[in-house]
């Protein structure tokens, strides 16, 4: 019976993120159109879209939950000695329901002290909108729950009980900031056992803090969620480095609120709406006839149309989410192997920063106060040497594992274009109405699905409402998935700030290193570090500023010191074990998180000596500035 | 802790920094002052939420932060409105005790206003008349609403953008010209894009330092009454000197290609019947109809004199 409400509850979710999704896509496809013909826009169209975001993100995670979708390493599981299973499966249920608790009571404290009762968005209520954080944490914490006491699990009886009584009396432990700080700002007169509480939690988990982070980490190796450890990890840290808590939920509603995000969720539909159609099969048929005839032509124009996409998306990983699926297809119909597409699509997917008019190029010109241009003609060698290693890598494959070329034939090619004329002419619209202005990134996505959906539906006759539903169901609980990582990451480097761990950490560099050399060796591994561990634009915003006086002090070119920043970040998004481009392969590509890590090793390498040839010849960068 | 979106060794910031050691002086070394400079927590509303939150303790935030306080405290950064420096400071000195009220009502206490600068129309075609603005294509601010809907309903065609779209959609096209103060002009590398400046002040930037009250309560009281003296005469210095930077960067821009452009006696006029009509919907729609009131007497007061 609970199986079945529990269903009931999906399938009525799934609903509700369809909808949601067609309104993402709509709302700036209509703002568009306002835009065009009647030269406003329409109201509120920025507050809703963000909320929409908030609200998929949400309902996506608590999917995820239900569909056991969250992103985890479940290889260390598999090895796992079987007398040790029911222990390690009672640890990471503690650890799960107790960081799920934590963040539902932050999360309600948040919501209190942030937002004003009366206070709307549009004509809605922002308390009601920000609800879904809670309901959905709720619900995931009553799903796994439920799951102790599931008859399938390891554990016995009375020992269901046992860990389900720790796992909530944890969490409230760890609920003690919030709660504190939440009768604090509601309360005349707060409860004087209130502080004294506080700070016996806060003792208690300063000593407790390594530990507990260890057996969080070693549990994530054995495969609990990524997005719970790194939570977990974060909210502990942020607890005895002065608490307000609540924090952590602000970073992720700051992130899912950002001003690009809606391009994920509304790219990586486009993706899965192309990869659950037909239209892999007809495409397949054009990249074998236009790209096959030369050595590795197939494999060079998809490492092209990654990094082309990459330049225009901005590295948020978008390209795997939304070419992913699809370029997965065509590369096994071509006849390369798993593991050869998983690495180098999950590479390709975060080279083409360097070329015009990436936005991070951008923003590292406003931040470093650099002309723009300048930062754009000497990303273009670099990005070229990278674009270059990687499509070498795809010819000595195809030479290595003889995959036959095509005849090059012009009518076959023109016959193959006329099967799949309407998808062909996406990334034309796409470049279209982005580069002549028309449209900014995030409406550009919204053109994507709308288009999609059109030629799927009404000319390819592949699309309908309970394909639509289906599509949604897979994709929504990745687009959750992916979102909440990036709120967690976003609150960990929040913690990094506040402790000001990088302003500590040039300082130093600066008073121990004099060495130009060690100091680039270093500056390499750092940033590998940080495109680990940061978005781009927060990594931007908070690590530029201070490596511009680092370059004064060991004498390296401002614009030549940009593109050493952005090369390694690139590199930065492909090292494990948390590197964001992984995570989303794994989602992408349904491959599990070690697999990935095995496949990225190769193009790993490649592209370090592509970085290091980048960082230490400097002329490839400035040969063309005057 | 401090935040503030102004970038290292910005004027801002090195003011923010004089008079954080200065507290740390009067305080005898009691209040200790961490600085969080160039948004690297967050967006001035994410500030706003982090310092209700308790983990930040104060901000430096802009008029156009502040609107996510209370929407009444963006009342004089109104397109507009005022028009020059003097008539400026005689409004806000009477109105800054409404002010301080509405950031106190909110959770906030206010240590001292500062003005920073006017912002000015950057345009990639040359723009007189106000005419020729509604030719083109305007980037504006989309956070806020109310501020599109009244640009809209004036005539001019404006395209509501985020921030970081803001560059990009001069950079593609998208748009034709934004208004913004010359200083950031200058640190953002605009002006190579849009190479015309109007000579026309359309709206005052003023900032404000600004602490939690729970922070507040926290201070010794025996400090409070210097550290707001020295806060005071310190913000009192900064449009001074950040003048004198904005007019070194002009000076940078105009070498790079921009042209000032002067406005004719005529147009001039033009743009004070914009004003007219302009003006009264800006207030229907963003602030409270008592306070503009009260802020339309001010400015009937001065310009009688
Ligand atoms: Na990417
Ligand atoms: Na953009």
């Amino acid at each position: 019976m609970n199986t079945e409400k529990n269903s009931k509850t999906d399938s009525f979710l799934v609903l509700i993120s369809t909808i949601l999704v067609l309104l993402l896509a709509a709302v700036p496809a209509l703002e568009i159109l306002v835009r065009i013909f009647f030269n406003t826009g329409v109201k509120a169209s920025y507050a809703i879209t963000r909320y929409i975001v908030l609200w998929i993100a949400f309902t996506g995670s608590y999917l995820a939950t239900a569909g056991n979708n969250h992103l985890s390493i479940e290889a260390g599981r598999k090895y796992l000695p079987s007398k040790f299973k029911p222990s390690v499966y009672a640890v990471s249920k503690i650890i799960v329901i107790s960081v799920l608790t934590a963040f539902l009571t932050a999360s309600i404290s948040f919501i209190f002290i942030v937002f004003d009762a009366n206070e709307k968005t549009g004509i809605i209520n922002t308390r009601f909108l920000t609800a879904v954080i809670p309901v959905c944490l709720a619900g995931m914490i009553v799903r796994e729950s439920k799951e102790i006491f599931n008859r399938n699990n390891t554990l016995s009886g009375k020992s269901r009980l046992l860990v389900l009584f720790i796992s909530i009396a944890a969490g409230l432990f760890l609920s003690i900031s919030s709660v504190t700080n939440f009768m604090y700002i509601q309360l005349e007169n707060p409860p004087g056992f209130m502080d004294l509480l506080f700070d016996k939690s806060v003792d208690i988990l300063t000593v407790l803090k390594l530990p507990v982070i260890l057996i969080m980490i070693i549990s994530g190796a054995l495969g609990t969620p990524i997005f719970i450890v790194l939570g977990g990890i974060t909210y502990i840290l942020l607890s005895v480095s002065g608490g307000y808590t609540e924090i952590a939920v602000n970073e992720i509603y700051a992130v899912l609120t950002g001003n690009m995000i809606p391009a994920i969720p509304l790219f990586t539909i486009t993706g899965f709406i192309l990869s659950e159609s037909s239209a892999g099969e007809r495409m397949i048929d054009f990249f074998k006839k236009a790209f096959g005839w030369f050595p590795g032509g197939i494999i060079i124009a998809v490492v092209l149309i990654s990094a082309f996409f990459t330049t225009f998306t901005g590295a948020s990983g978008v390209t795997i989410l939304a070419l992913g699926g699809i370029l997965f297809m065509i590369l096994d119909k071509y006849g390369v192997d798993t593991k050869f597409r998983t690495g180098i699509l999950t590479s390709s997917g975060s080279i083409g920063l360097l070329f015009p008019p990436s936005l991070p190029i951008i923003l590292y010109g406003i931040i470093a106060n650099l002309d723009i241009k300048n930062l754009f003609i000497a990303g273009i060698l670099p990005g070229s040497l990278l674009v270059f290693s990687l499509s070498a890598a795809g010819i000595v494959y195809t030479k290595k594992h003889n995959i036959k070329s095509e005849k090059f034939e012009l009518f076959e090619i023109l016959k193959s274009i006329k099967n799949t004329f309407w998808e062909l002419l996406l990334p034309l619209i796409i470049l279209v109405s982005y580069f002549s202005g028309l449209t900014t990134i995030v409406e550009t996505g919204a053109v994507a699905v709308v288009y999609v959906l059109i030629i799927e539906t009404f000319v390819y006759k592949d699309l309908n409402f309970s394909k639509l539903l289906t599509v949604v169901k897979k994709s929504v609980p990745v687009i959750g998935g992916i979102l909440i990582i990036l709120g967690m990451s976003k609150a960990l480097s929040f913690y990094m700030i506040d402790e000001m761990i990088p302003q500590r950490l040039s300082e130093w560099i600066a008073a121990r290193i004099t060495s130009r050399i060690v100091f680039l060796i270093l500056l390499n591994i750092i940033l590998l570090l940080t495109g680990c561990l940061m978005d781009i634009f927060s990594a931007i915003i908070v690590v530029v500023p201070l490596l511009v006086p680092l370059g004064e002090i060991y004498n390296i070119h401002p614009v030549h010191m940009g593109i050493i920043f952005l090369a390694n970040l690139e590199l930065g998004y492909l090292t494990p074990p948390v590197g964001l481009n992984l995570f989303l392969a794994s989602y992408r590509f349904e491959q599990p998180l070690e697999d990935v890590y095995m496949s990225i090793i190769p193009f790993f390498i490649i592209m370090l000596i592509a970085v290091f040839i980048i960082t230490f010849v400097p002329q490839i960068s400035l040969i063309f500035l005057s | 802790k401090i935040g503030t979106v102004a970038p290292a060794g910005s004027a801002w910031e090195t003011t923010i920094k004089e008079i954080a050691s200065e507290w740390t002086r009067i305080s005898g070394g009691e209040i200790s002052v961490k600085i969080y400079s160039g948004g690297t927590v967050g967006d001035e509303e994410d500030i706003i939420r982090k310092i209700k939150l308790g983990r930040l303790n104060a901000a430096a935030l802009t008029s156009q932060g502040i609107k996510s306080i209370s929407n009444d405290l963006f009342a004089l950064s109104i397109p507009m409105l005022v028009k020059d420096d003097d008539e400026f400071n005689y409004v806000f000195e009477k109105i800054e005790p409404l002010f301080n009220k509405k950031m106190e009502e909110n959770g906030f206490v206010p240590l001292g206003w500062a003005m920073t600068g006017w912002v000015k129309w950057f345009t990639k075609s040359e723009v007189v008349y106000p005419d020729d603005l509604m030719q083109i294509k305007l980037a504006v601010d989309n956070s806020d609403d109310k501020v599109i809907k009244i640009w809209q309903s004036i005539g001019f065609k404006v395209i509501p953008l985020s921030l970081s779209d803001l560059m990009s959609g001069i950079y593609s096209g998208m748009a034709d010209g934004t208004y913004i103060t010359p200083y950031a002009a200058n640190a953002m590398g605009i002006a190579e894009y849009t190479p015309y400046m109007l000579d026309l002040q359309i709206a005052p930037v003023y900032g404000v330092l600004t602490i939690s009250d729970r922070t507040w309560k926290k201070v010794n009281d025996s400090y409070k009454p210097l550290l707001l003296k020295r806060t005071g005469e310190i913000l009192n210095q900064f449009y001074g000197k950040i003048t004198v930077i904005e007019n070194e960067g002009l000076k940078i821009m105009k070498q790079k290609g921009l042209v000032s452009v002067p406005i004719t006696p005529d147009a001039a006029k033009e743009w004070d019947k914009i004003v007219e009509d302009g003006v009264g919907l800006f207030v229907k729609e963003s602030i409270s109809p008592s306070l503009y009131s009260e802020i339309k007497k001010y400015i009937n007061e001065y310009r009688k004199k």
